[in-house]
């Protein structure tokens, strides 16, 4: 008969089997497997349990669940294990920190089963996996996250304080111009003013000692009033608002030679004005780079018997770079930190008059338009100061 | 001070700058009839005939005049202000003369009905230039409304 019933043996051996399957896959799980009774004290513990908790199958049986958790942690175990009975829910899952018999701590996240007979509670079975390293990882991770939110907010005040100690300084600088501006010019129209009166109160009386000396007062104050006015340009530049427009620099640069050159030195100076890639700048200020740089150029050269200035300008892909090139005094190039600093000077007064800020002023303006300036030259060799400005894209 | 007539009313705290434009003025033959004060306070005592100028004529008001800008106490602008705010003084014209170049101080002024402002040049031949141009103009060329 094809639907024959199996005898009574042939189930009992098919249960043994199973049973022993069964067996088997808990033993060598690697996960922990217990279970405990109704009062929830140990009856059975799989190999991994004994491995983890360190104690002997006898040790272990008959413990209460509840040792098995930290001491701080038990209280909130029996809370969450009644109300998860209370609500009746078939299985709850808990992450707690556990201790083995030595009393190391591990943490272990948990299922744990009611296991019902004729609908009463008779134990529960519980699988647990050892996961300490993730609970570790995920510790370290919340702590460099804090450290990380500590870092910016320390960060976010610093620049607060920074900004404010910077918007102190510009106020500070803005009442130094004004300062300038008014203060220090009003003692120069007087000393001016007066040591004209005294010529002319002198008149005829006046020797040559003495034009000599008045000379040297007039000259001196003449020097000031330079080295205010060109303190208020380089405050100026700071302050003044960039117009942004696209310039033709070779136009530029020949008006603003012709501007500052008288025509005597015209004629002294061999100076050509090639075709230069247009530039995207303030005119006004760019005016006054090639003011100062043509003005330099030209005041090392005149002393010279070669009097040739070159300029250009070339672009590549992300900037333009454009030159002044003199066959003046030159400068040793260990000296070029010092050219474009306010009131640095390489050259005394009898040499070369100046007030020591034109460079400072150009370097202001390019930095203003992201650019860059550089110098290279060589004792009476001549000196090439660079400026380079971004490629408007 | 007695009920004299004032061609220039020059305000100036600096003594020295003062003399450079009374200096300035003599050598063009402009400084007739001109007074100089201290302050601002002095300067409105004066136009409104209070304290010391408590005998002047309020009518005999000044052609033109100079103020500076930066004064102890009231300032320049203040003064210019109670120039302006008042029937009897508000027609005088007033140039402002100071070192500053502050644009702030230029807009302020021009908003006040500033008549005229020059900065002052380091220069004093500049100085004396500059004001001979804004006397000449003010004492000679304009003339005053017919009353």
């Amino acid at each position: 008969m094809q639907n024959q019933q199996p005898d009574l043996q042939t189930l009992y051996e098919r249960l043994r089997e199973s049973e022993e399957k069964y067996r088997r896959l808990v033993e060598n799980a690697a996960d922990i497997i217990y279970r405990t009774d109704g009062e929830g004290r140990f009856i059975y513990m799989n190999p991994v349990s004994l491995r983890m908790f360190g104690y002997t199958e006898e040790e272990f049986t008959g413990k209460h669940y509840l040792e098995l958790f930290h001491p701080n942690f038990r209280n909130k175990a029996r809370q969450f294990y009644a109300t998860q009975f209370f609500n009746g829910r078939f299985t709850s899952y808990l992450e707690f920190p556990a201790v083995n018999k030595e009393g190391k701590q591990f943490w272990l996240g948990q299922n744990v089963q009611p296991l019902m007979e004729e609908g009463q509670i008779i134990g529960f079975q519980a699988v647990a996996r050892d996961i300490t390293d993730r609970v570790h990882a995920e510790d370290a991770m919340r702590k460099s996250e804090e450290e990380v939110r500590t870092l910016n907010a320390e960060l976010e005040q610093r620049v607060i304080e920074r900004t404010m100690q910077l918007e102190n300084a510009n106020r500070e600088l803005e009442a130094f111009s004004y300062s300038v501006s008014h203060d220090l010019r009003a003692p120069l129209l007087t000393i001016n003013g007066f040591s004209h009166f005294l010529a002319e109160h002198l008149g005829e009386k006046l020797d040559e000692e003495g034009k000599r000396l008045l000379t040297v007062i007039r000259s001196n104050t003449q020097m000031m009033q330079n080295l205010v006015s060109a303190l208020l340009m380089l405050s100026k530049t700071n302050k003044k608002e960039l117009e942004m427009v696209a310039i033709d620099m070779t136009a530029l640069a020949e008006e603003t030679f012709l501007e500052i050159a008288s025509p005597e030195v015209v004629k002294k100076i061999h100076i050509e004005f090639p075709s230069m890639p247009q530039a995207h700048g303030d005119k006004l200020l760019m005016r006054q780079v090639w003011s100062n740089l043509l003005s330099n150029a030209i005041k090392f050269t005149l002393a010279k018997e070669e009097r040739t200035i070159t300029i250009g300008g070339h672009s590549d892909e992300n900037r333009t770079i454009y030159f002044v090139k003199d066959s003046g005094a030159g400068f040793d190039m260990k000296d070029v930190g010092k050219l474009f600093g306010v009131f640095s000077r390489l050259h005394t007064d009898e040499q070369f008059e100046g007030t020591g800020i034109g460079l400072s002023i150009v370097r202001r303006v390019v930095h203003r338009h992201h650019g860059d300036v550089w110098a290279e030259g060589m004792p009476d060799k001549g000196a090439t100061f660079y400026f380079s400005l971004p490629v408007k894209i | 001070m007695s009920d004299q007539k004032v061609n220039i009313l020059l305000v100036e705290d600096n003594p020295h700058h003062g003399e450079l434009a009374m200096r300035a003025l003599k050598m063009h033959n402009l400084a007739e009839n001109f007074f100089w004060v201290k302050n601002g306070e002095d300067a409105l005592d004066f136009l409104f005939c209070r304290g010391e100028f408590g005998l002047r004529k309020i009518e005999n008001k000044p052609r033109v005049i100079f103020l500076d800008l930066k004064l102890p106490k009231k300032s320049g602008l203040d003064v210019l202000k109670e120039i302006r705010a008042d029937e009897r003084t508000k027609d005088i014209p007033v140039v402002m003369l100071t070192t500053s170049r502050e644009e702030k101080d230029i807009v302020e002024g021009q908003n006040l009905g500033l008549n005229g402002y020059v900065v002052k040049p380091d220069d004093f031949e500049k100085f004396a230039e500059a004001i001979r141009n804004i006397g000449y103009y003010w004492l000679v060329l304009n003339q005053p409304p017919k009353r």
